[in-house]
Order: structure tokens, then sequence, then C-alpha cells
């Protein structure tokens, strides 16, 4: 019953398809970024379980997931300025409403 | 000893669950802003996994970055965009439309699957650098040796590009946002 | 003294004072002498300090010390029957939870003593006598403040939000629960199942886990369902954003000053003596005598020592200004701002979701106060020399107590070494002297303005923080050379 990394694998799989699950439902866009943080947080667990289990001395994995926090805070700022700017002309956050072209 | 197992694999059980309750409970819950909050419980839940994976570094950056930084200004952005509206009533319910959930059960189910074959088939053990004992004592090397430090070096060494990459990233995202943000761009 | 007063003479205009202070059953401040006030207060303080500090030991010692010996022993002698190996696992759980126990029983009754110590100290300064009914000058007056607060009606608000509004002072506690631990192993010199709490990385953790404090005051401001408590949650967001980034900063000055980031080995490194503190640039101190030296003619070595020693006492006071806005005291409390907001965040809170907000801001205070003297007051260590330090500790090492009660438990106590003691209750007195400063600061200045606090944050103090830096960088590499 010890915890290997197919265990971790898994979980962050299963958190990476209930991000995805979240992606595809929500016409909110606030749920959609949240959504988007949570897959990022699986492809994260992944990183460092490889770095734990495969190679723990070479701290590659943690180094990679600093990366990819950073970047992350990087896409919710922007992202929500984003928004920010939608609802202000629009009053409206909901996704399917973004189709402007057709305006 | 079965039962010593047991014991010492509850951790990951315990905070595997409650991160994945709550990344459901996120997408369920129709309120906006409690959406928001449970977005905590899922990235402490990944943190305490991130301290059972000797990555305590990370786990710190993860509660820091995601749990305070990342929900709060997430929260802060559906708090002002609800002002107009009345306080509690930003409900949504995530099952509006048949077709959109039959379509995203499906699609996310079927990743699943695939993603759950792929860690099966693989033999983990045989692209393991390290196995067994050796492991074992290379992870108490590990902690003495701080791999703090480790990080830092790798950081200023080999990913020396990505890492100034990102500092610019950040800089025109600092700049970006407040240009967008702004109430009217002369 | 006359207690009763005259409705006659309260109608009329000129109230002297003579019957003014016959309103007041007691004496009037001025009656006694400043003196015998500040006497009365560091008896008190004395006294509570010393409950706080046995109780605290007390909780750890029966919890932990020596619980490998009863369990690897006794536990075996008493059921033959069970496996070895299961004590063994369970004396190592037990080791493991022994700093929690510590916790549990220190958060509360340290948060009785500082609101008392507070009150009394603030009273002191602004020459007033302060809580003295209850218990020998007013020192049990918190005992009976939180029994009150334990029966008083638990309310809730309509049209608040019920899970939120439960959740949110529990998850304000928490972290500060947590971040006590890794003090301890500071404060208890690394000793027995302390080490368990000593995290490699226990300054970056307390700052990560402190940081989540904001996150439940929003969440308590949102589930009120009142405005007020909406704009103290924003405005407790705002400030603890804005006020992270030049505490951080002026940590990593420090991290780059010490070489490290565990609260331990900064506190280790500040060993011997009050010129190798942080807040006096670590030993370095001496060097500015070049400046004056004639002889030596190294006049340059001299000036950048000056500098050194400047940059790290300005960044004392950068770290107590941002601790103070993060942990929300006056003058940075435009969050529960009285005279805008009513209470701010917890306007709606009654009872013991009231009191669960009040203990933990005061431990955070603790936790802030803790965090400055570890890093720049010399941590756990005594204002004297190495040598002298360590004759200490081999003196207290070999000490040998046979306890009548005990010790009887053979064994029980053997091999426990006292230099614990010698470390938390100096590191217990140092927290103590920064929270007074911090008293000492609220009794002085006014409270902000929420344009200003903005102002000051982004304007000048990060700036200053990223300058200061940048110095330290070149100093610390001009100096270690």
């Amino acid at each position: 019953m010890t915890v290997t990394l197919v265990h971790y694998l898994t979980f962050s799989a299963l958190l990476f398809s209930i991000g995805l699950f979240g992606l595809l439902i929500s016409r909110n866009a606030f749920r959609v970024l949240m959504s988007i943080e949570i897959m990022l947080n699986a492809v994260n667990i992944n990183f460092v379980a490889f770095a734990h289990f495969l190679d723990p001395l070479a701290v590659k994995g943690q180094a990679f997931s600093l990366f990819v926090m950073a970047i992350a805070a990087a896409e919710v700022a922007i992202g929500l300025s984003l928004l920010l700017l939608i609802y202000r002309n629009r009053m409206n956050i909901d996704m399917d409403s973004f189709a402007t072209i057709k305006w | 000893m079965q039962f010593l197992a047991t014991i010492s694999s509850l951790p990951f059980y315990i905070l595997a669950t409650i991160s994945i309750i709550c990344a459901l409970g996120m997408i369920l819950n129709p309120n906006l802003v409690r959406a928001g909050f449970t977005l905590i419980g899922s990235f402490i839940g990944i943190a305490g996994l991130y301290f059972l994976l000797n990555a305590n570094f990370v786990a710190v950056s993860q509660v820091l970055i995601y749990a305070v930084g990342i929900v709060l200004v997430i929260v802060f952005a559906v708090m002002l965009c609800s002002l107009k509206e009345e306080a509690h009533n930003i409900k949504e319910s995530v099952f509006s439309s048949k077709a959109r959930v039959t379509f995203a059960v499906l699609i996310s189910s079927l990743v699943f699957a695939v993603l759950s074959f792929v860690i099966r088939s693989q033999d983990w053990q045989a692209i393991a650098k390290l196995t067994g004992a050796e492991r074992q004592s290379s992870l108490v090397q590990l902690v003495d040796d701080k791999y703090l430090s480790q990080i830092g070096f790798l950081m200023l060494n080999k990913y020396i590009l990505p890492f100034e990459l990102v500092s610019v990233l950040l800089l025109i995202v600092l700049v970006g946002t407040i240009l967008l943000s702004k109430k009217d761009i002369k | 003294m006359n207690s009763s007063y005259n409705v006659k003479a309260m109608n009329s205009k000129a109230v002297d004072l003579n019957l003014l202070s016959s309103f007041h059953p007691r004496e009037t401040f001025a009656q006694r002498s400043a003196l015998v006030q500040a006497f009365k207060f560091f008896i008190l303080a004395v006294v509570w300090l010393s409950i706080i500090f046995v109780v605290a030991a007390g909780a750890g010692l029966t919890f932990a010390w020596k619980a490998p010996f009863v369990f690897n022993e006794l536990m075996p002698t008493w059921f033959p029957a069970i496996d070895k190996q299961i004590f063994k696992n369970l004396a190592d759980i037990h080791a493991y939870l022994a700093p929690t126990v510590v916790v549990a029983t220190i958060i509360p009754v340290n948060a009785l003593f500082m609101v008392l110590c507070e009150r009394k100290f603030l009273s002191l300064l602004t020459v007033r006598i302060g809580p003295d009914a209850v218990g020998p000058n007013g020192g049990l007056q918190t005992l009976a403040d939180a029994l009150k607060l334990l029966f008083k009606e638990d309310t809730v608000p309509k049209n608040s939000d019920p899970i939120l509004f439960f959740l949110a002072p529990a998850l304000f506690f928490a972290p500060s629960m947590v971040v006590f631990l890794p003090l301890l192993a500071v404060a208890a010199n690394r000793l027995g199942g302390f080490i368990y709490a000593d995290l490699d990385i226990s300054l970056i953790f307390i700052l990560g886990f402190l940081s989540l404090g904001t996150m439940s005051l929003v969440m308590a401001g949102w589930a009120s369902n009142n405005k007020y408590s909406l704009m103290g949650g924003l405005r407790a967001a705002s400030q603890a954003i804005s006020y992270e980034i030049p505490l951080v900063l002026a940590i990593i000055s420090v991290i780059m000053l010490s070489g490290s980031v565990n609260l331990f080995e900064i506190s280790e490194a500040q060993a011997g003596g009050i010129l190798n503190w942080n807040l006096l640039g670590n030993g370095e101190l001496p060097r500015i005598l070049n400046l004056f030296a004639s002889t030596n003619g190294n006049f340059f070595d001299g000036f950048v020592t000056l500098v050194y020693v400047i940059l790290c006492v300005s960044l004392f006071l950068i770290f107590i200004t941002a601790s103070t806005a993060e942990v929300n005291r006056i003058p940075f409390d435009i969050p529960e701002a009285e005279s805008e907001l009513v209470s701010g965040f917890n306007t709606e809170f009654s009872g013991m979701k009231f009191a669960l907000f009040f203990l933990a801001e005061y431990t955070n205070l603790f936790i802030a106060s803790a965090i400055a003297s570890i890093l720049f007051l010399g941590g756990s260590h005594l204002p004297i020399s190495i040598e002298a330090e360590q004759a200490l500790y081999s003196a207290l090492t070999n000490i040998n107590i046979s306890l009548p009660v005990i010790g009887t438990f053979n064994g029980m106590f053997e091999g426990l070494n006292f230099v614990w003691v010698i470390t938390s209750v100096t590191l217990l007195v140092k927290i103590y002297l920064m929270f007074l400063v911090a008293i000492w600061v609220r009794a002085t200045l006014p409270r902000l303005r929420q344009d200003q606090l903005m102002e000051f944050g982004w304007k000048y103090l990060i700036p200053l923080t990223l300058a200061i830096l940048f110095l330290m960088a070149i100093i610390l590499e001009y100096i270690k050379s």
C-alpha cells in the first residue's frame, strides 16, 4: 500500500480531467480561469512527483514547477484585467456572449 | 506491518481527496465567490502533497502564489464584477445546457482514461535513475545538502534564460495590467 | 474613599476635581507615582511570563519528554502481548505531536497576557491606571473577559453566507497556529521532539502561511453581508498585498546577510554578544573604527562598514513597519478603523468567533515580534560572549535533578539538559520587548488614511527596500571578500 509514482500520476490525471471538465462546462469566464489554474496545478504535481521519484538529487522538476507558478500568476493577472475590461464595456462575463465578430 | 504501511500512506489519500473534492466543488458551486474560496482548499491540499514529496520550497510557494495571491486576485475581481447586481446573486448553474454537460463529461473522462492507461502501461521502475535503498539515502542527502541552494544554482546557471524571460514576462504583465485596467487610455 | 456621588454637583457646570475623583472608587493615577505603576506592571509581567513559560514547558515535558522511554520500555512490560514495533511507531507519532500540544497550550495563555500587557502598558503610557479590578492589580482581567466571551450568544446575521461565516474565524486562526511551530524549534534549541518542528525553510514557511490569514479576512468581510465588513475585508487584502512586498524584500536582505532561510541557523549565526546581532551588522561593526584610525589609512573600508550598519538598522525599521502593517496594528489598522468602519471585518462576529479573531490577531503580532527578534536581535542567544554562553550551557547540561514524585519513573528524566530553559526564556523576553515597542507605537502614532497607506507602501517603502537590497548585495560581496 505504499504510495508510489503511479498514485501521484493518477491523482494528477484525475485533477487535470476535472479541470478540463470545468473548462468545458462553465460559461462564466472566471470559472474558466479557475479551471485553468487547476489544470496547471495538476501539471505541477507531475513535475514534482517525477523529480521526487525518478531523480531526487537533481531537483529540476521543482525548479520547473516554480517557473510554471510564475507564468500562472502572470496569466491570471492579464486574464483578470482583460475580463474586467470586458465587463466594463459589456456588463457581462458570459463566455458565449464574447462572439463580438457579429457585433 | 500492513497496518503501519496503511497509516503512512494515509496523508496522501486524505490530501488527494481534499483537493479533488474542493476542485469539484469549485466547478459545481453556483456561487462564484464561494467557488473562489473553495479553490483555496484544493491548492492547500496540493501544497500538502508537495510537503510529502520533500519539496518544501515548492509547497510554500504554492501557498504563497496560488492559495493566497491568485485566489485573492480572482475573488477580488469577482466581487468587483458583481457590485452592480445583488451581492449574493452571482449565481449561474453549470448544468444549464444538457449538450454541453454531456460533451464535457465525455471529453474529460476520455482524457482521464487515456492518461491513466498511459500511466499504467509504463514501467516507471525502469526509468528511475536511483532505486530502493540508494534512493532513500539520496533523499536524506538531499535534505542535508540544502536542495534549496541547488534550485537556486539551477535557476542561475542552467535555466538562466527561462529565469530572465520569466522576469521580463512579469514586468510586461505588470505594465500591461496597469494599462488595461486604467479607466481611460489617452 | 467616598464612592457615592452627588447628582446636584454633576448638574452644576463647575465640577471640581476632588469631586471627580470621588466618582471613581479607587485612587487617581496622580496619587500613585508613575514609578510605582511601572514597578507593579513589571511584577505583573514577570508573574504572567513565568506562568506562560511553566504552562508551555510543562505541557511539552509531560507530553514529549522521554516518551520513547515510556513507549519502548514501560509499555511492552505492561502489554507483553502486543508487538513492540507498534509501540515504537506510537512513540514516533507522539514525538511528532509534542510541538503541536505546546502550541495549543501556549497560544491561549499567551494571548491572555498579551491583551492584559497591552492594556496595562498603554495605560502607563497615557497616564491612566488601566484595568485593576479583577485579581491583584487587574492581573486576571483578560481571564474574566475570555470567560465572558465564551458564554456570549453566537449571532449570525440575516442573509449572510452561513458556511463562510462559520469558516472564516477558524481559517484565520489556523495559519497562526501552524506558523507557531518553527518558532518552538528555535526556542527549545532543537530539543527532542522539537526537531520535527524545525523546517529547513522555516522563515519562508512562516511568511507563506501567515499570509493565508488575509484570505479569511476577505472571507469574513464577504460572508457578513455588511458593507462595513466588506470594506474592512477588502482593505485588509489590499494592505496585506502591498506590504508583503517590502516585508519579503527586507527579509531577502537578511537572508543574504546570514546565508540561511532557517530561523534556527539565523539565530545561531548571531551568537556571542550584541555586536553579532544582525541589527548591528553581524559582527562587522568594529571595522567602522577604520574611519577614525588614521594610522591604518583604510578609510574606504570603514566607510563601507558604516553604510552597511546603517542599512542593517534601516532594514530593521522597515521590517517593523511592514510587519506592523501585515498584522493590522495601529497605525496601519485601517481594516478595522473604528472611526470609519465600526469594527471592520469583525463587526458582525460575536462570542467565540470574535474571540478567535482576537486570539489570532494577537498571536500574529506575537509571531511578527518573534521573527523580528530572531532575524535582528540575536534570537535565542543571550547578549554575552560565546565562551560564557557555552560555559552556562555546559553547566546546565550536567545538572541532575531527582524530583520526589516524578523521580519514581526511573530513567524518566535521565539526560535532561536545561539549555532549552535559557534559550526559550531569552527568546520570550526579547519577543515581549518587541511587543512593548509595538504598544509604544500604538500609543504614539495616529491612524493613517487608506490613500496615505497605499502611497507610503508603494511609493516610498518598496523603492527604498529595493535600493537597500541592491546596495546590500554589493556591500556584502565587498565585506565577505
